[in-house]
């Protein structure tokens, strides 16, 4: 026996993980076949497309009729999200689950990027799914959208699979605004290399702010104008789970439902992003109180204490062994806490003032301070200025 | 014919050890050995009538392990998702360490021969590869691992 041997044999009598029932594999084993049920069902969806497309291109189809009725009926899901109320915008107001873009000091030549919102996403992406839900809610309302017509779902192999969406590819946007530069990186469709099939490239602007402002590449990526971005989705994309696009497209406009609170609560942070960009006579969407109340929150770059639930106390830190599931819900009500503390935060030194406050997350490689790795934990950042001879009695403090 | 809840009971531990200790992550190892496990029950009359029920289990466990890792090492590419450090409590943690700087190839072939028993002619069908290229992948994994230990001879 090997030494390799007798050290690992301890592994074997004391097993790493536990041994799941022979029932628990029948479960996971019908799973696997409703997911492939699934799989072979929307490949199937896509050959059909596919063929109706094919015989329209020939013109001699008489089923040639279909594909106009499915664009008419894309195009009506679009304008019901163009068109979503500003008392709905107003009724979702700023949720606590939807993420801020974050302010950025213009670092690159700002020529190309002025005046230009830029998107970079993928097809296959199903962060970039909810987020181009966002910015057609938000766009719609200072332009107008032709051309998005390409119905698309999201990876059917990654996580949220098969997301409702569509393509940016080919569509045009009119604004007397500011312009919008969608790419699309890349398809839905996976080639040899394990990747996807390459669709658009960035344009020298775009991957010069892209590598400025978003270092570790996350898709979708939402330059402002080069005064706000937006890195990854705003909002989980588990709203959209299961929905069709019709789904999405009546749910914009129900206030209190999940899409909407994702989705419209996203828009109305990139609507006041965008009132920044407009010169001359703004329009009166950008004076509503919930769009003034997020143009605030996106200066401090924290959100309004009325608009986050009530979480006083801090969460009680699992151990470091607990399952990541528990641990991701601590992080969630942490911030939760962290956020709450910060909107509240007063300084007790009536001679020191508050600059900025910001909840920022931190994630450790290897456990450290007990928080196991890939666990988000959160910390309040606070810049501040006290009057002359305060200085270094603090913010916390009284003198 | 050995039932699948016996086969099931003896080999599951000794699959998560080789696969957590060939890829150094045991969510990898579970998800991998839980899903061939998983389909192995489904074919088992098919399956148990093979050489080698355990090799097969084996192959299709590293293909879904590796499936997996590519497609989290590609969320984390593009979504910043960050994957945990290998982490394996003790003994394997110690282990880990010692077999670490092989290469991928090598840990599987040490870990199959060394945790799994299985012979040469057992890894090359489960890696599919000539039991020529095991035995030498062997030999340079117990050089390099002789010298690790600071025994030439010990493994």
């Amino acid at each position: 026996m090997s030494q390799l041997t007798r050290l690992s044999q301890a592994l074997i009598d004391e097993p790493l993980a536990p041994r799941p029932s022979v029932e628990d594999l029948w479960t996971r084993s019908r799973r696997r076949h409703q997911r492939s049920r699934s799989i072979m069902a929307g490949l199937l969806v896509l050959i059909v497309i596919g063929t109706f497309s094919i015989t329209r291109i020939d013109g001699a189809s008489p089923s040639s009729q279909t594909l106009p009725t499915l664009n008419a009926q894309l195009a009506s899901y679009f304008r019901a999200a163009g068109a979503v109320p500003n008392a709905t915008l107003q009724a979702v107001g700023l949720p606590s689950n939807v993420a801020l873009p974050t302010k950025i000091t213009p670092s690159v030549p700002t020529v190309a990027t002025n005046g230009v919102v830029s998107y970079v996403g993928a097809e296959y992406c199903p962060y970039c799914a909810i987020q181009r839900w966002a910015l057609l809610v938000a766009l719609s309302k200072f332009g107008s959208f032709t051309n998005l017509d390409s119905q698309i779902l999201s990876s059917s192999t990654d996580v949220y699979p098969g997301l409702a969406s569509w393509s940016f590819v080919g569509a045009k946007y009119s604004s007397t605004y500011f312009t919008f530069d969608p790419t699309e990186l890349t398809s839905s469709t996976p080639n040899n290399s394990g990747g996807y099939q390459p669709l658009e490239k960035m344009s020298a602007a775009q991957q010069r702010a892209f590598n400025r402002y978003n270092p570790q590449g996350g898709l979708p990526f939402v330059d402002i104008g080069n005064h706000y971005v937006t890195l990854g989705a705003s909002a989980s994309p588990s709203v959209l789970e299961g929905l069709t696009l019709g789904d999405i497209g009546s749910d914009l406009s129900s206030a209190s439902s999940p899409v909407a609170q994702a989705i419209d609560g996203t828009a109305n942070y990139l609507i006041a992003a965008l009132c920044t960009m407009v010169q001359g006579t703004t329009p009166s969407l950008c004076s509503a109180s919930v769009i003034r109340l997020a143009s605030k929150v996106l200066a401090i770059g924290v959100a309004s204490s009325s608009e986050i639930p009530g979480v006083t106390t801090s969460p009680t830190q699992p151990p470091t062994n607990a399952p990541l599931s528990v641990w991701r819900a601590w992080s969630v009500k942490e911030r939760a806490f962290l956020l709450h503390t910060a909107a509240n935060f007063r300084s007790t030194n009536p001679a020191c003032t508050v600059l900025k406050i910001a909840v920022t997350p931190n994630r450790y490689k290897k456990t450290t301070l007990g928080f196991p790795p890939g666990v988000t934990s959160w910390a309040i950042s606070l810049v501040g200025k006290c009057s002359p001879g305060n200085i270094g009695k603090g913010l916390f403090k009284s003198p | 014919m050995e039932t699948f809840d016996a086969w099931y009971l003896r080999e599951h531990d000794r699959m998560i050890a080789t696969l957590a200790l060939s890829t150094g992550d045991i969510e990898l190892a579970v998800e991998g050995v839980d899903e061939a496990c998983s389909r192995a029950l489904e074919r088992w009359k098919r399956i148990s009538a093979m050489e080698s029920p355990t090799g097969w289990v084996y192959r299709v466990a590293i293909n879904h392990a590796r499936r997996v890792a590519r497609r989290r090492g590609m969320e984390q590419l593009v979504f910043r998702k960050q994957v945990p450090m290998p982490d394996l409590p003790a003994p394997a943690g110690e282990i880990w360490k010692l077999v670490a700087s092989l290469s991928e190839r090598q840990r599987q072939v040490v870990m199959l021969r060394h945790v799994a028993e299985m012979s040469e002619n057992e890894i090359g069908t489960v890696l599919g590869i000539s039991r020529g290229t095991v035995s030498s992948t062997l030999h340079d994994a117990h050089q390099r691992l002789g010298r690790l230990l600071g025994d030439e001879n010990e493994l």
